[in-house]
């Protein structure tokens, strides 16, 4: 897998993961992003424009990736539980942008798709955050 | 049943990749509907990594892979000689748990469940643990 890292601005700085190839295993990315994380970037744009097939370890990697972000953040526990409550929690720090239809299917499949932003432009993916 | 692929080889995690494309090809090419071969790839994949992950703790390991047509329907058999593991009697993850509280893992086989129509295991008098796949309807 390659991965090219860019940087953009919106309300916050966003650090965008552009990926290339399948993602079937945790490294390099899990890797670059802890890399990211202990360098004190807090908002992390996953794009898999260019990833076709997304395995169970991909999986593994987005989620590992969630909970760096999420631990790193100090995220407000209570608010977060309530949103869960509600149904309307997604993670502030964390988001994807473009996945392909296999992709999709599987971050589906594994309810990922509830709980990480979706986006399909760029640019209204990083004013999200 | 009309055998389209056959594999017995020794095989690495790094290897895994390369199989899938010439697969998804090969079934294409026999006729399979692309999006039902895909799904079925991405289910072989997934029993492919477990075998050689947990069942081959990380190292090379033996897996022989039968792929045929009956009917409109795909089969797919994969054998390893690892130690005897039966996905089907994983319990399924809970998708509807939130990625802060729930337990990393277990995707794999919810895969193989969810991307065929039928999911089989066996262990054979030879040692091996056999899994087979079937997925209705990819042959028209």
């Amino acid at each position: 897998m390659e991965i090219r890292t860019s940087q953009a601005n919106g309300r916050f700085p966003v650090t965008i993961f552009h990926l290339k190839g399948d993602l079937m295993h945790e490294e390099p990315l899990y890797s670059q992003a802890a890399h990211a994380v202990a360098n004190g970037d807090q908002h992390i744009l996953l794009d898999l424009s260019e990833v076709p097939y997304v395995s169970s370890a991909g999986l593994r990697v987005i989620h590992l990736i969630f909970e760096l972000l999420h631990e790193k953040s100090g995220e407000d526990q209570e608010a977060m539980k309530r949103g869960i409550v509600a149904g309307s929690y997604t993670s502030p720090y964390l988001k994807l942008l473009n996945p392909s239809k296999n992709g999709l299917k599987v971050l589906s499949l594994g309810g990922y798709d509830m709980f990480l932003e979706i986006h399909k432009n760029q640019q209204a993916a990083v004013a999200s955050f | 049943m009309e055998q389209l692929y056959r594999l017995s080889q020794t095989t690495s995690l790094d290897a895994v990749a390369a199989l899938r494309q010439p697969l998804q090809q090969l079934l294409i090419t026999a006729g399979g509907d692309p999006e039902a071969v895909s799904d079925v790839l991405l289910a072989l994949n997934e029993a492919i990594i477990n075998s050689l992950h947990h069942g081959y703790q990380g190292q090379p390991g033996w897996l022989q892979i039968e792929i045929g047509r009956a009917g409109q329907s795909l089969v797919i058999q994969q054998y390893d000689k690892a130690p005897p593991f039966d996905p089907t009697a994983v319990p399924p993850p809970d998708t509807s748990l939130p990625l802060a509280v729930r337990p990393l893992g277990g995707m794999g086989v919810h895969m193989m469940r969810n991307f065929t129509d039928e999911l089989h295991y066996q262990r054979t008098a030879e040692g091996c643990n056999r899994l087979t796949f079937i997925k209705h309807n990819v042959f028209t």
